[in-house]
């Protein structure tokens, strides 16, 4: 029984600490991701606000760059779908920011912020996300 | 961690689900095996067929799954209180060869669904049945009253060797440890594959002895040798 007990004990444990280990850990990384994501968005809707789009198109590369880093952690727990439209809102922010189209440029840094934090709540341990 | 403490929801849900329709509906598994059976098939098929899902998604359910399985094993195997709440407990279903209908009724197993199992089990009549009982896992053990019961070879002092039927040969392939075990010579082996007209033991279909040191040996048709 001792060593049944043993073997069911380490079963147990090592899928718990497998669990916990890649949900808490995929967590903290999309968590701080978003964080670093959201201060360059900021910063970008500043700088258009004060129509200085040459600012605003170099933060745009940082964030672009720093996206196409980010996307490739996500999509080991993501659904691709989500990274996509993510995707597709970076490409016309950039498009819109190239052009000058402030108004343009500050709905999709603000739908950008959206989904992300639509993917930073869907796996905060709440009641309406389990049910 | 949302995914892990749903999986583990509708795991618990889904066994009390399959608890309430009755033992009809589970077949030979144990109704948290069954759950068990389903859940993971269906968590497995999504991320397969659905590229945008990644793989992770559906094996820490699967990972949630087998640890709620673990652990439900364990509390069963410790606890009898729990076995009865999750296994559920026997019912006898026929008593002193009347049928129990608040059972029938309490399982939702109907008269024809009774006859039919007990037509499986060989008791094509329910005056022969003392006892019928539906097992955890749907199962309906049967035991006849003693005039229906078949003979058997005590009743008439017949004694017989006990054993086994042993394969030696199957599609042309010895299985030498089984001839080792069964403390044939591959000479007098030889000699009977010949008696039936082969050569070796490539021509042999299926040979095996019984415990009576018979053989059985079918040869393979001449195309395939």
């Amino acid at each position: 029984m001792g060593r049944h007990l043993f073997k069911y004990i380490l079963q147990v444990a090592a899928i718990l600490y497998f669990v916990i280990t890649v949900t808490l850990s995929f967590d903290y990384v999309v968590r701080r991701d978003i964080a670093k994501m959201t201060s360059i968005s900021e910063d970008i809707e500043q700088s258009i606000m004060e129509e200085k789009f040459e600012t605003a198109l170099h933060q745009f590369n940082n964030l672009n760059e720093k996206w196409h880093l980010i996307k490739e952690k996500w999509r080991w727990m993501i659904n691709h779908s989500i990274i996509y439209e993510i995707d597709l809102t970076v490409s016309n922010l950039g498009h819109y920011i190239n052009n000058s189209l402030n108004e343009e440029a500050i709905v999709e840094k603000h739908k950008l912020i959206k989904y992300f934090h639509n993917v930073r709540d869907l796996d905060t341990i709440r009641l309406h996300n389990i049910f | 961690m949302v995914s892990f403490i749903r999986t583990l929801i509708m795991y618990t849900f889904v066994i009390a689900t399959i608890r309430v329709m009755g033992k009809r509906q589970i077949g030979e598994l144990q109704p948290y095996e069954l759950v068990i059976a389903l859940m993971i098939s269906d968590l497995a098929a999504l991320p397969m067929q659905d590229t945008a899902i990644p793989l992770l998604s559906g094996i820490i359910p699967i990972l949630s799954l087998l640890l709620a399985q673990l652990t439900i094993s364990f509390v069963l195997l410790k606890s009898q209180k729990a076995r009865n709440i999750i296994c559920g407990k026997k019912k006898t279903i026929i008593q002193n060869g009347q049928i129990v209908e608040n059972i029938l009724m309490s399982e939702m197993y109907n008269i024809d669904d009774l006859l039919e199992a007990l037509r499986i089990k060989g008791f094509f009549d329910i005056a022969d049945v003392n006892l019928a009982i539906l097992e955890n896992n749907g199962e309906l053990s049967v035991l006849p009253f003693s005039k229906a019961e078949p003979v058997k070879r005590e009743d008439m002092n017949i004694t017989a060797k006990e054993g086994n039927i042993i394969d030696l040969i199957i599609d042309g392939t010895l299985i030498e440890e089984n001839l080792d075990m069964s403390n044939v010579r591959p000479k007098d082996l030889l000699s009977q594959i010949k008696k039936v007209g082969g050569t070796s033991v490539k021509d042999v279909l299926y040979c095996s002895i019984n415990t009576n040191g018979e053989f059985w040996i079918q040869l393979r048709s001449r195309r395939r040798r």
